[in-house]
């Protein structure tokens, strides 16, 4: 909202490309009590992710993907480092909350809302504190072309319990969207969906995303799935979680169904795998 | 035939699997009528076939002689009790929820005044009945007495509060990490988390908590007029203990039952049209 007044916290601004989502040395440690036991579930985290890349963290289950994209979203604070958003750091006042939309694993609808008051919860939110400036119609306006665009249509004022598991989860990325924020962050978001929606819904994704020019940060423990979507893979390693390698995926845009099949994308999946063979 | 009727009723309620919650629904009901029925006729079996005294062991008939007879005084002297009962009641709802937020609300309160919450709920606070009639009811100390009756309205109070209380603490508190996670994102403030969640999820437990409420906030009226004497319904049934009218005194308590219930079911049609995206119970949590 206001950049201009934001404090010179940053660390990456002047590297030339300014990152969008950055971590510079981050730790996360649980437990930091004296008495109790520590673990260590993120260790010298340093992750730039620029405007408009599409970015998936991958990693054996346990190694701190969600705690990463918690980090981001301002739930969990970090022990060390900073994490910043557009140059704010998202534990300070400054930060900008319509900045950043989460899309998380289970779907959050809200079960005595209709799916349209869902989508307007956080504008509701976001508004009374002044962290957006737009009407209510506006939004409302923007709440049926979102539906649309996820292909819900129609759907305006079911509730939560009459959709199915991949309808719930176009609730929440469209409830993400709505605010528009630069950032998205996604864990595992089709991660309990079956294999057919999930392809599905990953090329609405890529669709989406295209046409709105996000920054998304995307956690997931599907590798294929990772290489199909990202820009590049970031792969963490065991506990503690640290950037145990980068991956860049120079597959062509837009990607289809067939993107899948291609040589480079075998070659470049395979080469994603091998790293878990190592690591073992 | 009941049946039949109550299935074709529930088909048209119930569009998708309306025969199948018909049928079962219809079957509850008569199983429920057919046990009313065993159970008054085996009762009236009993007293009858070893010829006891029905002053001591009266039958379903004899109650039923028996309250048609005490009717009238009965009609005369229930606003008293219901009306101690209800505003007890409805004072109690109100500061059990307005309580239990800020408890919810503040860790730090939270963690001050829950041992003493809990404790409070576990006392048997229908023993101090004299000691509330003795500060309320009586002129004594630095009040002006409010008279004797004003301490059946303080002991309804006194013992549905808790438990409304847990209740709505217990629902304020039932929101998953998710929910919170997603708040947080939003940059949700406290009255915010209440507005838009907290009392939404906290619903069903206030609706559970209030049909045992009710119940308490009976018992403790009954009993505060029990111990006071004031009229109204426990005094009747003191009264009518004492001179061993049993059937009459099975015939108070019946009418006290039917109240309970009738008002029990009132708050569960209220909630399952408030509370409409979840199933309601009928019967509360205690």
């Amino acid at each position: 909202m206001s950049n201009e007044t934001a404090e010179p916290t940053t660390t990456s601004t002047d590297s030339g490309e300014e990152a969008m989502i950055s971590f510079s040395g981050v730790d996360k440690i649980y437990g930091t009590d004296a008495t109790e036991e520590t673990v260590t579930a993120l260790q010298d985290i340093d992750l730039d992710v620029d405007a408009g890349e599409f970015v998936s963290v991958v990693g054996p289950s346990g190694c701190g993907k969600t705690t990463l994209l918690h980090l981001a979203a301002g739930i969990l604070e970090p022990t060390d480092g900073t994490v910043t958003i557009d140059g704010i750091d998202v534990q300070g006042a400054e930060h900008d909350r319509s900045e950043v939309g989460l899309v998380f694993q289970q779907p959050v609808a809200l079960e005595w809302r209709t799916v349209k008051k869902n989508l307007l919860l956080p504008v509701q939110i976001l508004k009374q504190n002044g962290a957006i400036d737009e009407s209510m119609d506006y939004y409302r306006e923007r709440a049926d072309e979102l539906l649309e665009l996820v292909g819900l249509e129609g759907f305006e004022d079911a509730y939560p319990n009459e959709l199915s598991g991949g309808m719930q989860q176009r609730v929440t990325i469209s409830q993400a969207l709505i605010y528009d924020p630069s950032v998205l962050l996604m864990d595992e978001p089709f991660g309990s969906l079956d294999a057919m929606t999930k392809d599905e819904l990953n090329l609405e994704l890529l669709r989406i995303w295209d046409e709105t020019e996000k920054t998304v940060l995307f956690i997931t423990h599907d590798l294929n799935e990772a290489v199909f979507l990202s820009d590049r893979v970031i792969v963490l390693s065991p506990r503690p979680g640290r950037v145990a390698d980068e991956i860049e995926i120079d597959l062509p845009r837009p990607r289809t169904g067939e993107t899948r099949s291609r040589d480079r994308f075998v070659e470049l999946s395979t080469e994603v795998h091998q790293h878990f063979k190592h690591q073992r | 035939m009941i049946a039949d009727t109550l299935r074709k009723l529930g088909d048209r309620v119930d569009g998708r699997g309306g025969v199948r919650l018909g049928t079962e629904r219809a079957k509850r009901w008569s199983l429920s009528l057919l046990g009313l029925v065993l159970f008054l006729g085996g009762w009236e079996a009993v007293t009858r076939g070893f010829g006891l005294n029905p002053q001591y062991y009266p039958g379903p008939t004899d109650v039923y002689r028996e309250l048609s007879r005490i009717w009238e005084p009965i009609l005369t002297v229930l606003p008293n009790t219901l009306e101690a009962a209800g505003v007890g009641f409805v004072v109690a709802l109100v500061l059990s929820i307005a309580v239990a937020i800020p408890l919810v609300a503040s860790d730090r309160l939270g963690n001050a005044l829950m041992p003493f919450v809990i404790g409070v709920n576990t006392v048997p606070r229908i023993a101090v009945t004299p000691l509330v009639i003795y500060w309320v009811g009586f002129d004594i100390g630095p009040f002006d007495s409010v008279g004797l009756a004003a301490a059946n309205y303080v002991m309804a109070v006194w013992v549905a509060f808790f438990p409304m209380l847990i209740a709505a603490i217990d629902g304020f508190r039932s929101i998953d990490e998710t929910t919170e996670n997603m708040l947080i994102v939003y940059g949700a403030r406290t009255w915010q988390e209440f507005r838009y969640v907290r009392l939404q999820r906290a619903l069903p437990f206030i609706f559970d908590g209030m049909k045992t409420g009710f119940i308490l906030a009976m018992i403790g009226t009954v009993v505060g007029e029990f111990v006071s004497g004031t009229p109204g319904i426990g005094a009747m049934a003191s009264s009518v203990i004492r001179r061993t009218a049993v059937g009459r005194a099975i015939a108070i308590v019946l009418v006290l039952g039917l109240i309970s219930t009738a008002v029990v079911f009132l708050i569960y049609l209220v909630e399952s049209r408030v509370v409409h995206w979840r199933e309601s119970s009928i019967v509360g949590e205690g």
